[in-house]
């Protein structure tokens, strides 16, 4: 079973993304600010991340580029989910070695059929 | 005109006036010193002939007083005559020897004659040279009391005033060199001066305008201890303390943008989950469901409305209606909406309020509003473990009022942002990368205050840096008026 790491400061959001992954049988583990998304990426070595931008501590540019920076995780496939809809943050997003760029609301169904093409394509 | 034309102008005006009324006093003095000078040598000049002339009878020897009556009259131009009469007024000794051994009869010869002391006589001569005014000085020669003869020398004060003038005339020739030099001087330095002052100044306005321009990274540079050095530095704190208020003004739209558009996004979220399930997952979940969306919807109207007050407040047209109220099922309703948030952040809420805690004059909508944003940010600045806690008793020294007090064993607020943090926007800096979910859009506090002073109380707080929080604000009891 394919590990997926959410990073969200929002729980409700959080709490709904969990729900729909495990429906679509993967194993969720969560983080609630960038710092402790980092610490989760080490420890639990998921498979794939899905990552806020605006949060806490560590926001989720400098999460992704602390992880395209570290020799052992960069290959990790990083969906951005987030509420900034502008072009340039998207811009932003792949530039900083993002695979994918979601934006809030989302549909379940959507979100795990990009999941899934993510992970094939890695 | 520019500051440095009119200095240099203005500058240039002085010294020519300074130099003006120099030279014309000088000139003056000059004058004067000159007239009293040549009055005195005429005096020495007679005096000296009586004492020759004395010398000339006690030896009955004239040639050496006409040798010098001759020397006298050839000495200078301003002596128009001088002579030696005896007692009767005959003439021994003259610069004209013509009139040697002649009686003098004209009245300036007379009286000349017959001074016991020095006699100085003015008059117009008529003789060949009309108009020529002569000073006639005459001096006795006496030996014992019996008067042996005179000195008499005529000064032309035409040619003396010639002279006079002549010398002044040197004089301002001179005065004019060192004048134009001292212009000149004073010119170029008032130049320079102006340049030197204009120079900052210049630097100043480009420096305003590219802050004007928005550039508000410009720093003025201008190292001088005075007051455009001083200026310098307030421009450069103004540009500075425009730049804290431009991040404010971004960090609070991106920070409201945000606001808004989470709980919205949340809800969206579960309405597409919802409509994507079967009726098995509905059954499962549905009602959770619906409480997240019914909280994230409550969250966000509380949030607009914490907007709407706030440019309320700021227009002037919030208003409230005071009544008489218990404030402790207030406390008791705010502190039950937030003990779910408390329990699972793990923070420990805590009432105490005074037994005799009279009832108080206030808006009980606003005064929830207050307690709300205060324990909102108690709970949010509050680690897990920790306690917020509220108090509410009469004031002590006040008994017309009560006090209020929430105290949290937060991450408290630095010094320098303790009377800042009640403006409009204001968030203490770098607290959101501390903390959890320290989103907020910088207005909580501000409504507080504005709401607590319409209820014509006060509101203030008191913080140790790692150690926790305490807001407190007073409201009036029952016997105060309030003013609108």
């Amino acid at each position: 079973m394919k590990k997926i790491l959410v990073v969200d400061d929002e729980e409700d959001l959080l709490d709904l993304v969990k729900r729909i992954l495990t429906r679509g049988g993967f194993e969720v583990i969560t983080a609630l600010d960038g710092n402790e998304g980092l610490a989760k990426v080490y420890s639990e070595a998921p498979d794939l991340m899905i990552l806020d931008i605006n949060m806490p501590v560590m926001n989720g540019w400098e999460v992704c580029r602390k992880i395209r920076e570290d020799p052992l995780y960069k290959h990790l496939p990083i969906i951005m989910l987030t509420v900034r809809k502008s072009k340039t943050d998207q811009l932003r997003g792949f530039n900083l070695g993002g695979d994918e760029y979601i934006t809030k609301p989302f549909s379940p169904t959507e979100l795990i059929a990009r999941v899934k093409t993510v992970l094939r394509r890695k | 005109m520019k500051i440095k034309t009119k200095f240099s102008l203005f500058a240039s005006l002085l010294v020519t006036t300074l130099l003006v009324i120099t030279s014309l006093l000088f000139m003056s003095f000059e004058k004067q010193h000159l007239i009293k000078e040549s009055g005195e040598n005429q005096i020495a000049l007679v005096k000296s002939l009586a004492s020759v002339g004395r010398e000339a009878l006690l030896k009955n020897y004239d040639l050496f007083l006409i040798d010098y009556i001759k020397t006298i009259k050839e000495g200078s131009k301003i002596v128009s005559y001088a002579l030696f009469v005896d007692n009767e007024n005959r003439i021994l000794a003259h610069s004209n020897p013509e009139l040697l051994r002649q009686t003098i009869t004209d009245p300036v010869g007379i009286r000349g004659q017959a001074t016991q002391g020095l006699l100085v006589q003015t008059y117009q001569e008529v003789s060949d040279q009309p108009g020529q005014e002569i000073i006639d000085v005459a001096f006795p020669v006496l030996l014992g009391k019996e008067r042996k003869g005179t000195a008499r020398i005529g000064f032309s004060q035409t040619v003396l005033e010639q002279e006079i003038k002549e010398s002044l005339g040197k004089t301002r020739r001179h005065i004019l060199i060192v004048a134009l030099g001292a212009l000149i001087l004073g010119l170029s330095g008032a130049f320079i001066l102006a340049a030197t002052v204009t120079r900052p100044i210049n630097v100043l306005v480009k420096g305003a305008e590219l802050i004007g321009e928005g550039k508000l990274d410009t720093k003025i540079r201008i190292d001088r201890k005075d007051e455009l050095g001083w200026l310098a530095g307030e421009f450069n704190e103004m540009a500075e303390r425009l730049k804290e208020l431009d991040q404010m003004k971004k960090d609070f739209v991106s920070s409201v943008t945000h606001e808004l558009r989470s709980p919205l996004a949340i809800i969206e979220s579960y309405i597409n989950e919802m409509l994507e399930w079967g009726t098995q997952e509905f059954l499962e979940t549905g009602v959770d469901s619906l409480n997240i969306m019914k909280n994230n919807a409550i969250r966000l109207s509380y949030f607009i409305n914490n907007l709407l007050d706030s440019s309320k407040i700021e227009a002037g047209k919030i208003e409230i209606e005071p009544r008489l109220i218990d404030l402790a099922p207030l406390v008791t309703e705010v502190v039950t909406h937030f003990m779910a948030k408390a329990e699972k952040e793990k923070i420990d809420l805590k009432v105490e309020l005074a037994i005799d805690l009279p009832r108080v004059i206030a808006d009980a909508d606003k005064i929830r509003q207050v307690l709300a944003n205060l324990l909102s940010n108690g709970i949010k600045f509050t680690p897990s473990g920790g306690t917020v806690t509220i108090t509410a008793q009469k004031m002590i020294d006040n008994p017309e009022f009560i006090v209020v007090k929430v105290s949290d064993t937060g991450i408290g607020i630095p010094k320098e942002d303790l009377n800042k943090i009640f403006d409009r926007f204001h968030q203490v800096k770098g607290v959101k990368e501390k903390v959890k979910e320290a989103k907020g859009t910088g207005l909580g506090l501000f409504i507080v205050k504005s709401i607590v002073e319409l209820h014509g109380g006060k509101v203030w707080a008191e913080s140790k840096l790692g150690e926790g929080t305490t807001f407190a604000f007073t409201l009036p009891v029952e016997s105060v008026k309030i003013k609108k």
